[in-house]
């Protein structure tokens, strides 16, 4: 981490005492967030990828390829499907998807999880198998937001200009299909006329005057057919053309519509549970109960007037890194942001069951203004979990956010 | 240069009563429609129980009804058209498949029925 020192002395410092800190002051809202699926966070374990399959073929597939010729129990395996939409469902209409009743709702959100993980403390004992199952649903899935709405407006019109174009390309396209032979022809014509001219000219046959009248006749259809066939492979191309150009604005627009599916406006609500088993020593006959979660997820945003706010309350039984111990997250956060200045407030309070000195809370308020080539100015200030000693620490940072990381100006304090 | 359209075609038979046409763009797509009685545009945009006239003066006629559907799932591109076609003698509902050439591509389907009498 690079710490620009001449500015320490400008700048608040952070204050907190020697001894190290129960709960990590780098505990924010956003890790209490599922970022993958559930099985995986009660694991407490980074899967290298998780495997989402959407057909039965894929998931029959990942869980046979997951349990590998030895049928063990795989080291870092996660899958996440959601079975609705392991089957096609031809009569789904976007309205009805973003319109749904909650038993519908249930259907569509609903996902389950699987996530394994091995590890041994030595090499000379078995590796314990850990295996946990999750499901997750919205219960609210909100609405789309204005811009989503807005983007599928302009999807729908350039898709009524597409039609109309296309339309007019089926039209021209069969004139524009002759113009081999309508050039053949022509190219016929003209060599008999261009023969029969010189017969005539030379010689004294006075019936070949008719022929060649005639000739001249066909040769003048040809050449309007020539040219109405590149009039029409010209406007063939011209359309084809503008189709190409629709259908890449389309295209845009269609993963722009994706990105703002994930972020829809209103209220949603998400629930996940799940649960993790333990096989000491990979033994079947060694089984137990190893710990469960709950995550609940509210979330209220407002895009067009730029404000969000998220509720996190999580519960975990069992947990390794505090001794397993059962231990309750709560965090809420309200964000709100105009154009380039970012203002937001933060608490997250941690309850230890049975241990009120690592039970604690902190907040701290946020603002970031972004600055030119994607660098970003943060400052933060709040209160920090308390530490062994009694003390609550006071947050006060200002960071230069490079869009590759932050560099502290002010370091942190250990 | 532009796909071939998923192509469904097939008689109707009319009755005296007034047809009605629906267009159903499944696999949760987005799609819009333009429907051509013969040569002429009667509708654009969704299409949901659209009356097109009755039976006895539409015999004869050729609906032809393009929809374009645009793929806007990240992780399937699935796409389905169904025409639904009511007030003929049957209720007709057909369904063609299809998908894009790419991701967040378009894919035209085109769907034509012959009105004709029983």
């Amino acid at each position: 981490m690079t710490v620009l020192s001449a500015l320490v002395v400008l700048l608040p410092m952070r204050i907190w005492s020697q001894d190290g800190p129960d709960i990590s002051s780098e505990l924010r809202l956003d890790d209490l967030r599922l970022s993958g699926p559930p099985a995986l966070s009660l694991l407490g374990i980074a899967a290298s990828a998780v495997t989402r399959p959407n057909t039965p073929r894929a998931l029959i597939a990942s869980l046979i390829s997951a349990t590998g010729e030895s049928g063990l129990v795989p080291d870092g395996y996660s899958l996440e499907t959601s079975p609705y939409w392991l089957v096609r469902h031809p009569a789904l209409t976007i309205k009805d998807y973003y319109h749904a009743s909650l038993g519908e709702r249930l259907r569509y959100f609903t996902a389950f999880s699987v996530a394994t993980s091995r590890s041994s403390r030595h090499d000379s004992v078995p590796a314990d198998a850990r295996v946990s199952f999750a499901a997750r649903t919205l219960l609210f899935n909100g609405h789309p937001s204005r811009v989503m709405t807005a983007t599928l407006d302009s999807v729908r019109q350039l898709q009524v200009t597409y039609i109309t174009r296309y339309r007019v390309l089926e039209s021209v396209k069969p004139s524009a299909s002759g113009l081999g032979a309508a050039r053949r022809r022509l190219e016929r014509n003209e060599e008999l006329l261009s023969t029969l001219v010189t017969k005539v000219l030379v010689g004294p046959e006075r019936e070949l005057r008719d022929s060649t009248l005639r000739t001249l006749a066909r040769r003048d259809s040809a050449r309007a057919q020539v040219a109405r066939a590149e009039a029409a492979g010209d406007e063939v191309a011209r359309l084809e053309k503008q189709l190409e150009t629709l259908e890449g604005y389309l295209a845009r627009f269609a993963e722009n519509t994706a990105e703002r599916d994930a972020e829809p406006d209103g209220f949603t609500l998400e629930l996940a549970a799940g649960m993790r088993a333990l096989f000491a020593g990979g033994e079947w006959d060694r089984e137990r109960a190893d710990g469960i979660g709950v995550w609940v997820t509210p979330m209220y945003r407002v895009s067009p007037s730029h404000v969000e706010v998220i509720g996190i309350g999580r519960y975990l039984t069992r947990v390794d890194e505090l001794d397993e111990s059962d231990v309750l997250d709560l965090g809420v956060r309200a964000g709100w942001d105009a154009g380039k200045a970012g203002l937001s407030a933060e608490w997250v309070r941690r309850n230890v069951r049975d241990d009120d000195s690592r039970s604690s809370s902190r907040w701290a308020a946020v603002f970031d203004y972004k600055l030119p080539a994607r660098v970003s100015l943060v400052a933060s200030f709040g209160s920090d979990f308390r530490r062994a000693d009694g003390k609550r620490p006071v947050v006060a940072t200002l960071g230069i956010n490079l869009g590759i990381g932050a560099v502290m100006l002010v370091p942190a304090g250990k | 240069m532009a796909r071939k359209p998923v192509l469904h075609e097939q008689d109707y038979e009319v009755s005296d009563r007034a047809i009605r046409l629906t267009v159903v763009v499944g696999e949760r797509q987005v799609g819009s429609s333009v429907v051509f009685l013969d040569d002429d545009a009667v509708a654009n945009g969704d299409v949901e129980d659209l009356p097109l006239g009755d039976g006895d003066r539409l015999d004869g006629k050729i609906l032809t009804i393009y929809t374009l559907v645009t793929d806007i799932r990240r992780d399937v591109d699935d796409m389905a058209v169904t025409w639904i076609l009511g007030g003929g003698r049957h209720r007709v509902s057909a369904t063609a498949t299809g998908t894009p050439a790419k991701k967040f591509g378009s894919q035209m389907f085109k769907g034509i029925f012959h009105f004709v009498s029983p």
